[in-house]
């Protein structure tokens, strides 16, 4: 797969309490078109890692323990060494109420659970022409 | 801030930001909507004073929200409403309210429901500053005089749009129709009949196209506005039948009606792109049009077509100006241009031309037979005079033809009443119009529908059987009902035909008798009997039903179309069907006829009741006892009417052998009519005998021969009448009278 909206050699960090999942992400990641693939089990290792390296987009789940993914998002866009790094949240299907929380604080996109290697492209290709576009 | 009223200048300004945030949003943008909707609960924490926009911001939280969620079908209007929220917002905070009546808010408000959003009822109330919704509901005084009026209003409708029809261009006319629906609506808005006012704007809505000349008055057209009238009438009963009981009002599925209007509100003519226009012109090719349509495509912003022609010096900026004002004039013409041009004129004056054109027909003949033109040699006024007869003719045939319509709007009016006939009896019954096209004397159209109505009743009524009675004897539970018109000859045939049971010719038979319309020992074939249902005061409904009343009627409707010189006949299988057919005149002013003299006086029989002419001999005519006297033509026997007797017209009681006899031809009965001499066959335009001759039997009217004399024109079922009574026992004149 190609695109010419994203920088393919950025770093992708995937944030999931779950090993399987994670692993699920990377292979798509990598389907799409990424190398550079770090991971967090959960929201604290995250914010460490953003804090230590540079991150190009954040792919995290919603339901982890001790820090909820929303809650990431939100210490991601109150921090202003990073607060501008995109964020794609991944949710079970069903849970509005969770995207439209996301969305409100600041969420890059969504996805729902289960999802295809074309649909999280698309949704990273949306991102990355935003932020093109926006400048 | 809650509980406070928001700082208009800080409240603006926050406005501002969203609306600029509104315009820039684009559906997949979710960082871009997220932050418009977190602007959005801000706004709304400091709405808790003013609930009405708070409604309206809430409502534009859950566009976005579903928006987000990829819930909207179509997430470009979603993006269009959001703006339009806010703009209402801003004239909001400007004005003190939303205008009900502008665009903003019509346009909100259709968007709303395209979305399935609704309008809550705060956001609605609150755009008319005026308006307090519930509160009438309670005043049953109001909504009767509502029910009234607006049932008053609807009254005039469906002959309107009937009219509208026939005269499709009369802007008139449609403000006549779109006027009460558009009371309709605004009252209902007051009194909070929201599905009245619903069906009454999209009826209006329609009409409103039609009026702006975008969409063309078709009969698919006018059924639907008629379908509308009658969904609202019975919306109207509905709360009527609240207010009585004092119940909740039920609401109608009003969806498909309102599928059908949109959908022929979207047939409306859009007006013809500025390119074709310019490729009409020849200023352009279709080749440059298209580039510059594609580089349009690429340019943001969007750029108008002309100036992109203008700019790339493809088409000079005078071209695409006039290109531009006509594009504009077509708009606004919309489909008339299609459309034949039509004027209004007075009936009455076309009455007084048709009525000249006979005169001049008159006149003209009579130039012609004037012995000194026909002593005329020269060529020329010879050639000339028939010229003038043939021009004469044409424009006669054109003036009569200014007063012909077609019959189908007559016609539809009885799809109504079979659709409310088939509700009333519970019989179910398929109309078939044919031959709607054909086109009829307008002065004789509205004459013939009380006939035809009476006449679908009855085919209704009694003809068709009750479902469960069809399904019995095999026949499908709906049954067929066929109003057909066509010309024939030179006659307009209308035709009744129904697959009913069939004229019950044994009851027929006995209430004839019963009535003493029939001898007792007297056999009828199975016409005549038929044929006794016309007798006055004639009814075979074994009940009186609601529909066709107390079975008086038939003769009424036989002496309509008689009075139009027109006759009607019945023909019926019994399980089978029955028929009914109407003969009229093509036009009620000019009649063929036969010009005959009986001693010196002259005569017209329409030529229509004629079928031949005979030569008497001694050996043919004879007289029988009771039955008078009669001739024999190819071993048939006639009855012979001598025309001197009936109208006292000086002797004619010499031997009919030797004279002539015209055998003639009325509701299957025939005669043989004694007359003197035939002098020729001519159209002649019928003049009434005015009242004081209106009650003479056998006398249709006169008219002006051509040598200026008037003759008697005769009508033939009043001819056999005369004569039948006169040979009535007692009458003994005719019988002494011997060969």
């Amino acid at each position: 797969m190609n695109s010419k909206v994203i920088d393919f050699s950025m770093k992708v960090l995937v944030v999931d309490d779950f090993a399987t999942m994670r692993k699920i992400i990377r292979n798509v990641l990598k389907q799409i078109g990424f190398e550079n693939i770090a991971e967090a089990e959960d929201g604290a290792a995250a914010l460490q890692i953003l804090k230590t390296e540079q991150v190009g987009l954040v792919v995290t789940d919603w339901n982890m323990p001790n820090m909820s993914g929303l809650d990431l998002l939100r210490n991601i866009r109150a921090n202003s060494q990073f607060a501008e790094v995109p964020v794609l949240m991944v949710t079970a299907e069903g849970l509005k109420e969770n995207v439209l929380e996301a969305v409100k604080a600041g969420v890059s996109n969504y996805v729902v659970k289960p999802f295809t290697a074309e649909v999280l492209q698309e949704k990273i290709e949306t991102i990355f022409k935003k932020l093109a576009s926006s400048g | 801030m809650s509980g406070m009223a928001p700082d208009p200048q800080e409240f603006a300004s926050h406005l501002e930001r969203l609306a600029l945030k509104a315009v820039m949003l684009a559906e997949d943008d979710v960082p871009a909507l997220g932050a418009f909707l977190n602007d959005l609960d801000a706004l709304s924490d400091k709405l808790a004073s003013a609930p009405e926009a708070a409604a309206l911001v809430r409502q534009l939280s859950e566009a976005g929200n579903r928006l987000v969620l990829g819930e909207i079908q179509a997430p470009s209007r979603a993006v269009e409403f959001l703006g339009l929220g806010i703009t209402l917002l801003q004239q909001w905070i400007q004005q003190g309210n939303w205008s009900q009546s502008g665009e903003e808010f019509q346009n909100y408000c259709r968007l709303s429901e395209e979305l399935g959003l609704g309008i809550p009822a705060a956001v609605e109330a609150f755009s008319d500053p005026e308006r307090g919704a519930a509160q009438f509901l309670d005043d049953p005084e109001l909504l009767a005089n509502f029910l009234t009026e607006s049932r008053e209003h609807l009254e005039g409708i469906e002959t309107r749009l009937v009219y509208l029809e026939q005269n499709p261009g009369e802007l008139s006319a449609i403000n006549a129709i779109f006027r009460p629906f558009h009371t309709i609506k605004g009252v209902a808005g007051f009194l909070n009949l929201q599905q009245v006012q619903e069906l009454s704007h999209e009826v209006e809505s329609l009409l409103e196209e039609v009026r702006g000349g975008r969409l063309e008055v078709t009969s698919e057209l006018v059924d639907a506005v008629l379908a509308g009238v009658d969904l609202l009438r019975r919306l109207l009963e509905e709360v009527e039948a609240a207010l009585a009981d004092t119940r909740e009002l039920q609401s109608f599925d009003l969806a498909p009606l309102k599928e059908r209007l949109q959908a022929l509100r979207h047939t409306s003519a859009a007006p013809p792109r500025l390119g074709e226009i310019l490729v009409d012109q020849g200023v352009l090719t279709p080749e440059e049009v298209n580039e510059s349509l594609k580089d349009q495509d690429r340019r943001e912003p969007h750029q108008p077509l002309g100036e992109i022609l203008v700019g790339e010096g493809k088409a000079p900026a005078q071209s695409v100006a006039q290109a531009l004002v006509q594009q504009m004039a077509l708009a606004r013409r919309g489909g008339e241009a299609a459309a034949p041009a039509t004027i209004k004129v007075d009936l009455a004056k076309v009455d007084l031309l048709v009525d000249l054109m006979g005169e001049l027909v008159i006149i003209q003949s009579q130039v012609r037979q004037n012995p000194a033109m026909a002593a005329a040699a020269d060529q020329k006024l010879v050639r000339d005079l028939g010229q003038m007869a043939r021009i004469t003719s044409d424009l006669q045939r054109i003036a009569m033809s200014l007063r012909m319509v077609p019959i189908g709007a007559t016609f539809r009016k009885m799809v109504r009443l079979v659709r409310d006939l088939s509700h009333k009896t519970g019989k179910l019954v398929s109309l078939h119009l044919e031959g709607e096209d054909t086109e009829i004397d307008r002065n004789m159209v509205e004459t013939i529908y009380d006939p035809l109505v009476h006449l679908i009743r009855n085919a209704v009524d009694h003809g068709l059987e009750p479902p469960e009675e069809r399904q019995a004897q095999g026949k499908a539970a709906k049954g067929e009902l066929w109003l057909r018109a066509y010309q024939k000859g030179g006659s307009i045939v209308i035709e009744i035909e129904d697959d009913g049971r069939g004229l019950n010719r044994e009851a027929i038979l006995k209430r004839a008798r019963e009535r003493s319309l029939v001898a007792a020992g007297e056999s009828l074939s199975p016409a005549q009997i038929d044929n006794l249902i016309f007798e006055p005061g004639f009814s075979t409904a074994k009940e009186l039903t609601e529909v066709s009343g107390r079975g008086v009627g038939m003769d009424v409707v036989k002496q309509t179309i008689e009075h139009l010189r027109g006759k009607i006949e019945t023909s019926s299988q019994p399980g089978k069907g029955t028929c009914f057919t109407l003969r009229l005149p093509l036009t009620l002013a000019i009649i063929d006829g036969l010009v005959i003299r009986v001693n010196d006086e002259h005569y017209i029989l329409p030529a229509a009741g004629v079928r031949e002419t005979v030569k008497l001999e001694a050996r043919d005519c004879f007289t029988v006892t009771g039955r008078g006297e009669l001739i024999r033509v190819r071993d048939q026997l006639f009855p012979l009417v001598r025309l001197h007797h009936l109208f006292g017209a000086g002797n004619g009681g010499g031997s009919p052998a030797e004279s002539l006899a015209l055998l003639v031809e009325h509701e299957g009965e025939n005669r043989a009519l004694l007359v003197d001499e035939i002098l020729g066959k001519q159209e002649v335009v019928i003049k009434s005998l005015g009242p004081l001759f209106q009650s003479a039997s056998g006398l249709a009217g006169a008219t002006i021969l051509g040598d200026g004399r008037v003759g008697l024109i005769l009508e033939l079922g009043g001819i056999f009448h005369l004569q039948h009574s006169q040979m009535l026992p007692g009458n003994t004149n005719l019988q002494e009278k011997q060969l």
